[in-house]
């Protein structure tokens, strides 16, 4: 090893020690699989130590290894929709849980009073935990799209780009994916 | 009057996107008769506050023996 290289590899170490944790835990929000977000944390260092010497150190280190880490989310995307798409999309059109023949709520669906004006207020870890285990119920196109949306701030349009769906069919999933969670925030947490 | 149903699309979509000024009359007309969906609508706005923080926050360390693991792979072979 040369001299370079050494330097090269204590850093990349040094990077591991310290973004490993909010590496991990970004990607588990977003593929909500623990072999999965290992594998992609594996391969942003696998990326960082290839690219680690055009890396300018007056960026941040933690977006730097972000943006890598992102780009292989969305690859690892790619890949699972192109095998849900499909029976998902039939599926959304074809089942209605939430409302009747009308349109109208069914009565056991109807949203509760969550009584958050009482000046109750939301235990933060708790609620983040309940919704990240709520969004983990969604199926995979609708946890991939509303997770591209709400975790990421991506544009509709790109959205439906890489996922190859229509702007009609992306508002029909966020819509559904939005029944889902409310009524599973509903359920596990306002009533506990 | 539209349904409860096409309502709560529209709260979802009016985030963000703009909703012509027809379906924007629309909704607003049913949420003032419909309680249902004006508690769907706050409870929309409650989720989409919370959501964007929850790619920050720290709920879970990545595990001791996965660390372990990915350190052996990417250490340099030599």
């Amino acid at each position: 090893m040369t001299e370079e290289e050494k330097k090269d590899s204590t850093r990349i170490a040094k990077l591991f020690r310290d973004y490993s944790d909010y590496l991990y835990n970004f990607a588990i929000t977003r593929v909500n699989d623990e072999h999965i977000a290992e594998d992609l944390v594996q391969d942003t260092f696998v990326a960082a130590i290839k690219s680690i010497k055009n890396f300018e150190s007056k960026s941040k280190e933690s977006t730097w290894l972000t943006a890598i880490l992102k780009n292989k989310i969305i690859d690892h995307y790619r890949k699972k929709v192109n095998q849900y798409k499909k029976e998902s999309i039939e599926t959304l059109h074809d089942t209605n849980d939430y409302f009747d023949e009308r349109g109208s709520w069914r009565v056991d669906q109807r949203p509760t009073d969550w009584h958050l004006d009482s000046g109750h207020s939301i235990d933060q870890k708790e609620f983040y935990e309940i919704l990240q285990k709520c969004i983990s119920r969604l199926n995979e196109l609708q946890r991939i799209t509303f997770v591209m949306k709400h975790l990421d701030d991506a544009d509709t349009e790109d959205i439906c780009k890489e996922l190859k769906i229509t702007t009609s069919n992306y508002w029909v999933i966020i819509h559904r994916a939005k029944l889902q969670l409310r009524k599973c925030l509903e359920v596990t947490w306002v009533n506990n | 009057m539209i349904s409860c149903e096409d309502a709560t699309q529209l709260v979802v979509m009016k985030n963000g996107e703009s909703l012509r000024f027809y379906d924007r009359m629309r909704l607003r007309a049913h949420l003032m008769m419909c309680k249902y969906c004006s508690r769907f609508e706050e409870q929309n706005r409650i989720i989409d506050e919370h959501i964007k923080e929850l790619g920050t926050v720290t709920l879970k360390e990545m595990p001791g023996d996965a660390k372990a693991r990915v350190e052996k792979k990417i250490k340099p072979s030599g």
